[in-house]
């Protein structure tokens, strides 16, 4: 017989988007292991700058007497990092980034495809706002002196006056 | 996340620009982003049904859905809120045709729905419209159609012409049948109009609709005018030109994983069920905060896909297992173990089809005048969103993209937020349901408080024309403010419809509905029972068949002897009454000459009998009805206008005395007002051709006796017979269930705060509720005014009745105001023990007043002056102290 008094809402974008780790390269044990899709940021971030220092500027990790090597960690460690760090949403930061440079690309490009939308967006001057025709449900003048408080909409019971038994279904 | 390609590809973006729809229809839209058929969910009484209830209208409208999106298709749900119109109502109740006024509305009459268009617009009630869109120019996806299409052309069997017509037909035939299927679901969902989907457009580019096209389809020209705007993006915002200046709106969507897993749940988390979340104190009152908007793009995914999408992800928690094993680590975190069980179980309920998957991204729309307020509502979205266990948040430099997503006829453009899950999580989130409650026509009574905030109308004398029951119910406790509802119910139908409304005012502190009627030029009769003529309310004085009028009037002369007396007679009394009734002489009938006949009887006892009633018809409680008749008495009006009538200095019996140990007092108190009862209830089957109501308040006085409950059930009854709209108000709602058959002939409840729980739960039954603790907690927590009201069409939803005006307001207060001076006012208003003079002639009984200009309430009401609306429609209230 089916359960009438609870009706679960799940959301399974939580299951089908683990977080898959990486717990051994190359036979070595990486121990809780680290996510591979981090990893393959830093291989992203990582490799191009190796690339270019030893093949663009042929310096090698040895040179000024190993000084070379701070050069070839330091940086891309910090790149990484700052390239991870989650943003107020959870997403790493280099998707953050990536929608700046994107954004400022395209904010000059009108937004609305059209002859009579504005072409390029541009801050509007209106002389005054009151001329033009309102939205119908606001053009009728108040003969109320003062505006009324508005109902406050329905305040449900909180789930602390509820029985013990159904703490937890309500919000 | 796998490969060093999702890096990026993750975060794709849609960054072209916004390509609305080229033509509108019927229920249609097609632009260069698809073909969508469109529906209207109308609003619904949803919100307040049991738990059980809840949860099987969740279960039927996800089958619904599941079966009419088709699989693999797109879809686009939308919650937008445009305004109640104070002029579509005014012109609605000044057309005789839609009014349902008797006759033309009179000049009071109009200003009195003025009064009610002025305040729809000063609280400018947002109007919710959800659209839900389904894109179905989709191509047959089979590897068969493909090659058929393909051999066609190879053969030249096809030109393009020909495929895009039989494409066009297929779409046609695709959105009609959608149309046809969605009317037939629990949805009850109606095309939209060409109209409602140019509305929708032009508020999502310009936010104030000033046009929108009045042709059955709107062409190019059309479009471009609804298309004209300007819109600015921003990091934060996006920032449109509207014809009242610039208005900012902020997109906010969940984050990733932002919904729980499996934390909601029905009941407690209708997540999308109330959207007046962002208002605040700081809020200009003459610019209130709307509802938050919603869009929901998604897709309804085939069973083969989510299949896979399951199985891949069941797959890698199984290969993350084996990997931590081999290594240090030995365990996966509890994350992945949890998923994999999860995950075992939705596979298997997708596989054998009870449950369908969908991708869908939320995103809430934020609207303020500045960038402050914006900030204000943002942080109250987020924090109430938070308080369900709910993640959002408002994405920078994407603002343009999300908006972009939200127009109709547009695409998805940002896939990383997207949500996986069961159709029935969005389903409960229960934006398609509401607080619907009220009828489409009538006076505006009261502000809708639940989810689909509205003006409550109602005409209470229309159930008869709709031959619906047309008994109405207000209950609560003390000081809940019913007593005032009924009145506020009662004065438009005087002032408006022109009914003949009787009020019994029980306690006398309800004579500011007679003021109010005045003020707007009704006429009213003022009728009090200690102040009637003797022998007024005898029934042979008013009812037309002797016989009859001998039956009530035996009636009436039981009541009044005490029970020793009364067990013997009975006989003689109705030996009596019948002699009398069989006289040929009208005006020698009368209930005192039935107690004439009574003490010239031969028999002692006959005698003792007479004698016993002759001196209690002495008594100011009972010389109305057995006094011997004095004067010529005028009959209560039976053309439209308000009959208010007052029964002060009656003395009640306590409620657990036995009505063998009552007191005289308490014998003649009750049988004073059963003859009231007769009374009213035969003048009002008198009245022809005009609505008719009679409205009695604080019944809990008499129906904690079972002489009460007799009369109240016996008027409920023959109420229907009569055509007599019936208002009842009480307190005691449990001892209005125990009266036999009232319950049936109940249509409207009106159910205010109470204090215990057994109250609550006679309040859920009248409502047609199971009693659950939640409906308990709710009924014992409303604010003064307000109340979870049931209409005739058995919806339900929460109300806070309105005054209309704060003049009305102080006439209609019956609190006590205790800063006057009682002692030096001879006209107090004393509610238990006097009635305000009225200046009518005490011998004739009955007075008529029509008098609007003179001083209406003593200082007891707070007021000093308060005049007839002046020409503007303005009532001006001074109030005092």
């Amino acid at each position: 017989m089916a359960d009438y008094s609870r009706f679960p809402l799940p959301t399974d974008t939580a299951h089908v988007r683990i977080e898959s780790r990486q717990y051994r390269i190359f036979s070595v044990d990486l121990g809780e292991g680290i996510a591979r899709w981090k990893a393959g940021v830093a291989a992203v971030l990582v490799a191009p700058y190796w690339l270019a220092l030893t093949a663009v500027f042929h310096l090698s990790p040895l040179a000024g007497h190993g000084r070379g090597g701070l050069l070839f960690l330091f940086p891309p460690v910090v790149a990484v990092w700052a390239a991870l760090r989650p943003d107020a949403g959870g997403r790493p930061r280099y998707a953050l980034w990536l929608d700046r440079g994107r954004f400022r690309v395209r904010r000059s490009r009108p937004m609305i495809e059209g002859p009579l939308a504005a072409t390029a967006p541009g801050r509007p001057f209106l002389v005054c706002a009151q001329w033009v025709v309102l939205d119908p449900a606001r053009t009728r003048r108040l003969s109320r002196h003062t505006a009324p408080d508005r109902p406050r909409p329905v305040q449900r019971p909180s789930s602390a006056a509820l029985p013990a038994k159904n703490k937890g279904l309500s919000r | 996340m796998t490969g060093i390609s999702g890096v990026v590809s993750r975060f794709r973006r849609g960054s072209d620009p916004l390509r609305p729809p080229t033509a509108l229809g019927e229920g249609l839209s097609h632009g260069p982003d698809g073909t969508w058929a469109w529906v209207v969910l109308p609003a619904r009484s949803t919100d307040e049904q049991n738990t059980s209830s809840l949860v099987r209208m969740t279960a039927e409208a996800t089958g619904d859905l599941r079966r009419l999106i088709p699989a693999g298709y797109e879809f686009h749900f939308k919650i937008q809120w445009g305004r109640w119109s104070g002029d579509d109502y005014l012109a609605e109740e000044t057309t005789e045709e839609t009014a349902g006024t008797v006759g033309a509305l009179s000049a009071d009459g109009r200003r009195y729905v003025e009064l009610g268009a002025d305040a729809i617009d000063s609280l400018a009630f947002p109007k919710r419209l959800v659209l839900l869109g389904v894109r179905m120019d989709v191509a047959d996806p089979s590897t068969s159609a493909k090659l058929a299409g393909a051999a066609r052309k190879g053969l030249g069997t096809a030109t393009n012409a020909q495929t895009a017509e039989a494409a066009l037909g297929r779409v046609y035939r695709r959105v009609r049948g959608f149309h046809e299927r969605m009317a037939g679901s629990s949805f009850a969902a109606v095309p939209a109009s060409t109209a409602q989907l140019a509305w929708s457009l032009r508020h999502d580019l310009r936010r104030t609709v000033d046009w929108v096209p009045a042709t059955p389809t709107a062409d190019a020209g059309q479009l471009a005018r609804l298309k004209s705007t300007q819109i600015i993006p921003a990091a934060q915002h996006v920032e449109i030109t509207t014809d009242t200046g610039t208005r900012y709106l902020r997109m906010v969507i969940p984050t990733e994983t932002g919904f729980p897993a499996c934390e909601l749940e029905l009941p407690g988390s209708p997540w999308l069920r109330d959207l007046n979340v962002v208002g605040s104190d700081e809020d200009d009152p003459a610019d209130p905060a709307a509802p938050v908007e919603v869009s929901i793009r998604g897709r309804n995914v085939p069973q083969p896909e989510a299949v896979k999408i399951l199985r891949e992800a069941l797959s890698l928690t199984k290969e993350q297992e084996r990997a931590a094993a081999e290594g240090v680590a030995q365990e996966v975190p509890d994350a992945v173990a949890e998923s994999k069980t999860v995950l075992r179980e939705r596979l298997r309920e997708v596989q054998t089809g009870t449950v369908g998957m969908i991708q869908d991204t939320v995103c809430w729309i934020v609207e303020a005048p500045d960038l402050h307020t914006l900030d204000r509502r943002e942080k109250a979205l987020v924090d109430h969103y938070g308080g369900m266990g709910i993640t959002v948040w408002s994405p920078p430099h994407i603002q343009d993209l999300l908006w972009k997503e939200t127009v109709l006829g547009d695409k998805r453009r940002v896939g990383e937020f997207t949500q996986f899950r069961p159709m029935s999580t969005l389903v409960g989130g229960w934006f398609h349901g509401g607080s619907e409650v009220g009828t489409a026509r009538g006076s505006f009574l009261a502000a809708n408080i639940g989810s689909t905030p509205s003006p409550f109308r109602n005409r209470l004398t229309d159930a008869q024309l709709e031959g619906r029951k047309i008994t109405s119910v207000f209950l609560g406790g003390s000081g809940s403010g019913k007593s005032t509802a009924v009145m506020l119910s009662v004065i438009p139908e005087v002032v408006v419809v022109g009914a003949w409304v009787c009020f019994l005012d029980v306690k006398g502190d309800l004579d500011g509905v007679a003021q109010v009627c005045e003020l707007f030029g009704a006429p009213v009769t003022r009728v009090s029972t200690k102040d009637q003529a003797a022998g007024s309310l005898c029934p042979f004085r008013y009812v037309t068949d002797p016989a009859a009028a001998a039956s009530m009037a035996v009636d009436n002369l039981t009541l009044i002897l005490p029970p020793t007396l009364a067990a013997l007679a009975e006989s003689r009394l109705r030996t009596a009454a019948n002699r009398i009734a069989g006289g040929r002489r009208r005006e020698d009938m009368s209930t005192a000459a039935i107690i004439d006949q009574l003490t010239a009887a031969p028999d002692p006892v006959t005698a003792e009998i007479g004698r016993t009633l002759a001196d209690a018809a002495k008594d100011p409680l009972v010389r109305p009805v057995a006094g011997h008749p004095e004067l010529p008495v005028r009959p209560l009006p039976t053309t439209p206008g308000l009959v208010h009538v007052t029964m002060p200095d009656l003395r009640w019996p306590a409620s657990g005395t036995p009505q063998t140990a009552w007191k005289p007092g308490h014998r003649f108190t009750a049988m004073l007002v059963q003859a009231l009862f007769n009374y009213m209830d035969y003048v009002a089957s008198q009245v022809k051709g005009i609505p008719k109501v009679l409205a009695l308040t604080e019944l809990h006085k008499i129906t904690r006796y079972d002489f009460g409950k007799d009369l109240i059930g016996n008027i409920a009854r023959v109420g229907r017979a009569l055509d007599t709209n019936l208002l009842l108000d009480t307190q005691a709602c449990a001892e209005l269930l125990a009266i036999d058959g009232l319950v049936e002939q109940v249509s409207a409840v009106y159910c205010f705060g109470v204090d215990s729980d057994d109250e609550a739960d006679a309040q859920a039954k009248f409502l047609g509720l199971q009693p659950e603790p939640a409906i308990r907690a709710r009924q014992k927590s409303w604010e003064q005014g307000a109340c979870l009201a049931r209409d005739r069409h058995k919806r339900i939803g929460p109300l806070h009745f309105d005054y209309l005006d704060e003049g009305i307001k102080q006439l209609l207060l019956t609190t006590p105001d205790r800063h006057t001076n009682q002692h030096n006012q001879p006209d107090q208003v004393d509610p238990e023990h006097s009635e305000p003079d009225h200046g009518w002639d005490e011998n004739a009984g009955l007075d008529q007043t029509r008098d609007g200009e003179r001083e209406l309430a003593g200082p007891g009401r707070g007021v000093d002056r308060c005049e007839k609306p002046n020409a503007a429609g303005e009532l001006v209230g001074q109030v005092s102290g």
